[in-house]
């Protein structure tokens, strides 16, 4: 274990050779949980913001802030995966273990990636952030290759458990920045927290949000709750002395990570996802983060069983709503034949 | 060479960090014979300090025995690392002496030290072993004795500072082990933080005072408590554990419904077992009966 404190590490940069492969499947996978396949990019390792309930606190075992400085060779990386691969349309995020475009002013890293993507055609990118560091990538040429995401939550949330990391207001300004650029944008309402009023939040929350994402730009909707391992817990305890997260009502599941019991997940998700269907219409992609497929059943009625069929699901809507972002019909059996890969 | 010495004319401060005060093991022999086995001291400014024999100086004090035999020794080490030298299997037996160890003889606590005391190295250590040190005497003789690690204590330092207390004076009614501990510790933190409830509302809402004042014992005790905090820290999962387990009672099949209690995993087993035919014909008749399968499917909604 390393003896440097984990916020210590947060707070300077260090720019780091490329060294072993980057990238990788989402490190959340497991079996009996309905993943979603999307690879990732570990460009970055850890994150100036502060969030409670973070799960770096417990995953890094290095805690140093670092940028990987070689983008020649990450991109080297990802155009032979994706090469070998021509069949499936990837999606790949630099979020794993950091924020996409928090550090953008010191690396410019996003630039460069948006650049690379937007010339292939069986690829899109994710920036996922809570940041509202927009302006570096506003007049990059993306061709919609790059779906800038964020990682929203209610004001309340966001002012309790988000530490550091940018207002509610501010992410509308940079939504609403990236949206007039002409990105594809992805919306990420997870972990979804409960507290007195998190019903009228969330719904309030997506209301505003409809007001500046309009529905054909709309790359994917996410949704999930807090969830947590043991461990994870008594660092929350430990570092956020003030956090209410861990005492709520909470199972385990068997990826050994707590969260709420199923009849409150359904309540928060059922509230979600109509809302987003009478906000935005049937067109956007949404979907459930590590969830089992009956509350896919439950809340969505439509009931994917692998990995391998909500990663064809997601190239599916792509193919019919984006032609120029994927332009293949994607190949169902392919998608489940190779889903571990 | 064995001298004796009046009890008064002994100190004791550099075994203070040693919370075992429990003599009993010695008590028969010191009140029939006294002390046999001297204690060990050093001297210096004309002081006269126990390195070794700490139980039966107590001993002796408890007893009135005023003529202590000790022979004195003069290594040339420094005064810490004889006293671990003669107690070092004492200080390893518990993570609570090891600290008062350090404490007692202002070691600091870097790498080296840690690998030598076994213990973890970590950013903040020196910020939770104070934090341990500054516990009173009583808890940290109840952490000592229950056998705690450092990470367990550390753990438990999360907790409510309130109920960790009351917990310790209480003991004597429940007897915790360390995981019934942690366990009350962590769920009656939590349900005052989730009803913003102070300890004396939640006591009362969970029947505490009544629990002790019961005729039952400690395990009993403990029990019942505990069953009180999870019914309050659980209620929707109560209530739809009740709500299922009334439905599958009114399910008239001559089979045995079963759930995963947690409701995460989806579905329901159905066990039966089936000796003759006609133990077939009723299973699959009440199954294909549209009045059950009605029942059956409500049912697995709510899983």
């Amino acid at each position: 274990m390393s003896n440097t404190y984990y916020r210590d590490g947060k707070k300077t940069v260090e720019f780091v050779p490329y060294k072993g492969e980057k990238m990788d499947t989402c490190a959340t996978i497991h079996d009996e949980y309905v993943c979603c396949n999307v690879k990732v990019l570990k460009s970055v390792s850890n994150c100036p913001f502060d969030c409670s309930y973070c799960f770096l606190q417990n995953y890094l075992t290095n805690p140093q802030l670092e940028v990987v400085d070689e983008h020649e060779k990450l991109i080297q990386e990802i155009k032979s995966k994706i090469k070998a691969q021509p069949w499936r349309f990837f999606r790949i995020g630099t979020w794993e273990l950091g924020d996409s475009l928090a550090l953008e002013n010191e690396t410019g890293q996003a630039q460069k990636f948006i650049d690379y993507f937007s010339t292939v055609n069986n690829a899109v990118l994710e920036l996922k952030t809570k940041s509202d560091v927009v302006d570096p990538i506003l007049n990059c040429k993306h061709n919609q290759k790059t779906v800038v995401s964020w990682s929203m939550n209610t004001d309340y949330i966001i002012r309790t458990e988000e530490h550091k990391t940018a207002s509610l207001k501010d992410r509308m300004v940079a939504i609403k920045k990236v949206v007039d650029a002409g990105y594809l944008i992805g919306l990420h309402f997870d972990p979804m927290i409960m507290y007195d009023d998190w019903a009228n939040d969330y719904k309030d929350l997506l209301t505003q949000l409809a007001h500046i994402v309009p529905s054909n730009q709309i790359a994917w909707l996410s949704i999930g709750s807090l969830r947590f391992n043991p461990e994870q817990k008594r660092l929350i305890e430990n570092n956020f002395r003030g956090s209410k997260l861990t005492c709520q009502e909470m199972v385990k599941g068997s990826d050994n990570k707590v969260r709420y019991v199923k009849p409150l997940r359904i309540e928060m998700y059922s509230l979600m996802f109509n809302k987003m269907r009478e906000l935005w219409g049937q067109d956007p992609f949404i979907y459930l983060c590590m969830e089992r497929w009956d509350m896919w059943d439950k809340i969505m009625d439509i009931q994917p069983r692998a990995i391998g069929e909500l990663d064809y699901m997601f190239a599916d809507h792509f193919h019919r709503f984006f032609p120029s972002v994927n332009p293949q019909i994607p190949n169902l059996d392919l998608y489940m034949k190779y889903q571990s890969t | 060479m064995v001298s004796t010495a009046h009890i008064s004319r002994f100190n004791n401060e550099y075994l203070l960090w040693n919370l075992d005060n429990d003599f009993h093991s010695i008590e028969l022999s010191i009140k029939q014979n006294g002390i046999l086995c001297p204690i060990t001291c050093i001297e210096f400014n004309n002081e006269r300090y126990i390195v070794d024999g700490y139980k039966r100086y107590n001993a002796a004090q408890t007893f009135g025995i005023t003529e202590v035999p000790y022979i004195t020794i003069s290594p040339d080490i420094p005064i810490s690392e004889l006293v671990f030298s003669l107690q070092q299997s004492r200080i390893f037996s518990s993570v609570l002496l090891k600290i008062r160890f350090f404490r007692i003889f202002q070691l600091s606590l870097d790498s080296r030290l840690c690998n030598q005391f076994q213990l973890p190295y970590y950013a903040h250590l020196k910020k939770d072993v104070d934090r341990i040190f500054d516990l009173p005497q009583s808890a940290q003789v109840f952490l000592h004795q229950k056998g705690f690690s450092l990470k367990e204590i550390v753990n438990l330092l999360h907790y409510s500072r309130d109920v960790f207390h009351r917990l310790l004076v209480d003991d004597c009614h429940f007897q915790f082990t360390k995981r019934s501990f942690d366990e009350v510790l962590s769920l009656t933190t939590a349900l005052m933080k989730r009803h913003s409830l102070s300890l004396d509302q939640l006591i009362e809402k969970t029947n505490y005072s009544a629990i002790i004042a019961k005729d039952l014992t400690p395990q009993q005790r403990q029990k019942q408590w505990l069953m009180n905090l999870k019914q309050d820290a659980s209620p929707v999962l109560l209530a739809t554990q009740q709500k299922i387990d009334r439905m599958i009672a009114d399910i008239s099949l001559p089979a045995r419904i079963i759930y995963d209690r947690t409701l995460e995993h989806a579905g329901i087993t159905i066990q039966s077992r089936v000796q003759t035919p006609s133990d077939l014909t009723e299973l699959t008749t009440a199954l294909c009966d549209d009045n059950i399968r009605h029942q059956l499917n409500d049912m697995m909604r709510l899983i």
